[in-house]
């Protein structure tokens, strides 16, 4: 099945075991889906904190909603001005 | 609407964590953190009780739970008691009162007989209940009492009692309401043909307008009159007769050929337009036509045309010798304006009179038609 992450892992020249911990993509500053997450720290309407291996991280911007979450994945939606990893 | 999830509203501290724990079984739907220790999320419709309790058990406090969506609308509806109950009631009131008949209908007659009918009906009908009536009975009931009624169907159509009737023609004779065949024309009676009725003339009379020519019965070896409708074929030589004079010295009015022309443009009744051109004539003939410009009724605008035609009187003088065919055509023209189809002209001719000038010509037809009815 064509998956979206492997693709794009395959194109480069790394160890794929090293590219399996977490994904994070960035739709256009609206829309932020991860996979890998492992909890949610901070939810609020300006950041949203969450666990993944070895670090964390973190969102910020406005009105921001937890449009979908699951066990390791999760969906924000709002205005997304900065992302950062621990 | 087809998603059925339930949103619930959370009071308490460090919901992250209860977040947490509820996604590793229970997809989590649209959180949003309203205070600080406010929020609120969607779940699955199937998890929410759950979902409910978990969050109980740890401490939080629910505050709102509300459901949506297709399942649980039907859900809702099938614990709404009450209005399943009216909906039984209504569904068995309509089945108790579609067994009646609640309306008559009467078709095929005229008004003041639909009402007779109706009347009759309602009183003779043994009950409102469908199965109760027979609708053969009722057929003949109607049948045996009205004379009109020809031929007749009753029907039950849904709460409705239709009756169809057609109704009965009784012939002229039963009717007995017979009229005389009287002559339209002056004229000499040539050939009868009677069918039925009783002869007041004979062939070779002579007949003016309004005489009886067949009596509207017949009588038998007893003496008896019976009625009849007056029926028979009677030719007459019928005379019209046209006169044109003619004077060899009149005075005639005749127009010049000079017109003026007069325009207003009205709006209802109020002049919009007008050209106010002098009539300059000192005798003279007025025509008025009036045309509306536009076809609708917002601007009702029309066009008011007079026209002004001057005349002249001038002395004539016309020797009648010189239009004497002319004149003769003329009357004869106007008494062929009385000819009418399958009349035939047996005789034309003219007299002329005169006097002191003025010639009087007249013109007779002679024509065969058929007077009778």
């Amino acid at each position: 099945m064509f998956n979206f992450f492997d693709e794009i892992k395959s194109k480069v020249n790394l160890d794929h075991n090293l590219l399996n911990d977490y994904n994070i993509i960035n739709i256009s500053g609206k829309l932020l889906y991860v996979e890998g997450h492992q909890g949610v720290t901070i939810i609020t309407k300006e950041m949203v904190a969450f666990k993944i291996k070895k670090g964390r991280v973190v969102v910020e911007g406005q009105d921001i909603i937890l449009n979908e979450l699951t066990e390791n994945t999760l969906l924000l939606q709002g205005k997304i001005t900065k992302m950062e990893i621990f | 609407m087809f998603k059925n999830r339930s949103k619930l509203k959370v009071k308490g501290l460090n919901q992250e964590r209860a977040l947490n724990e509820i996604s590793k079984n229970v997809k989590v739907y649209n959180y949003r953190r309203q205070e600080q220790n406010l929020s609120e999320f969607e779940v699955d419709f199937k998890h929410a009780k759950s979902v409910e309790v978990h969050l109980e058990n740890k401490g939080f406090e629910v505050l709102m739970v509300a459901h949506r969506g297709l399942f649980y609308s039907t859900k809702n509806l099938l614990k709404s008691y009450g209005i399943i109950a009216g909906l039984i009631i209504v569904l068995a009131f309509y089945l108790l009162q579609y067994n009646f008949v609640l309306k008559v209908e009467v078709w095929g007659a005229e008004n003041g007989q639909i009402e007779t009918i109706k009347d009759f009906v309602e009183e003779n009908l043994p009950s409102h209940f469908k199965s109760k009536i027979s609708t053969e009975d009722l057929e003949l009931d109607i049948r045996n009492n009205f004379d009109f009624v020809s031929s007749i169907s009753v029907a039950i159509i849904g709460q409705s009692l239709v009756i169809n009737i057609n109704q009965a023609v009784l012939p002229n004779e039963m009717e007995g309401d017979f009229q005389p065949i009287v002559s339209s024309y002056d004229g000499l009676i040539t050939k009868i043909n009677l069918v039925q009725g009783t002869l007041n003339v004979n062939e070779g009379d002579i007949v003016r307008k309004g005489d009886v020519l067949v009596y509207p019965y017949t009588t038998d070896s007893d003496g008896e009159r019976h009625a009849v409708e007056a029926k028979a074929e009677i030719l007459a030589n019928v005379w019209i007769n046209e006169t044109v004079t003619h004077y060899d010295y009149r005075i005639e009015r005749v127009r010049t050929g000079k017109t003026i022309i007069k325009n207003q443009v009205c709006l209802g009744g109020l002049v919009i337009y007008e050209n106010k051109t002098e009539v300059e004539f000192t005798d003279y003939d007025v025509e008025n036509t009036a045309r509306e410009l536009t076809k609708n009724l917002i601007l009702p605008f029309t066009l008011n045309r007079t026209i002004y035609y001057e005349v002249e009187t001038k002395e004539v003088t016309e020797n009648f010798e010189d239009v004497k065919d002319e004149i003769i055509e003329k009357a004869r023209a106007k008494a062929l304006i009385f000819l009418e189809e399958n009349d035939i002209i047996i005789e034309e001719n003219y007299t002329l009179n005169e006097a002191g000038g003025c010639h009087v010509v007249n013109f007779l037809l002679t024509i065969s038609k058929n007077i009778g009815g």
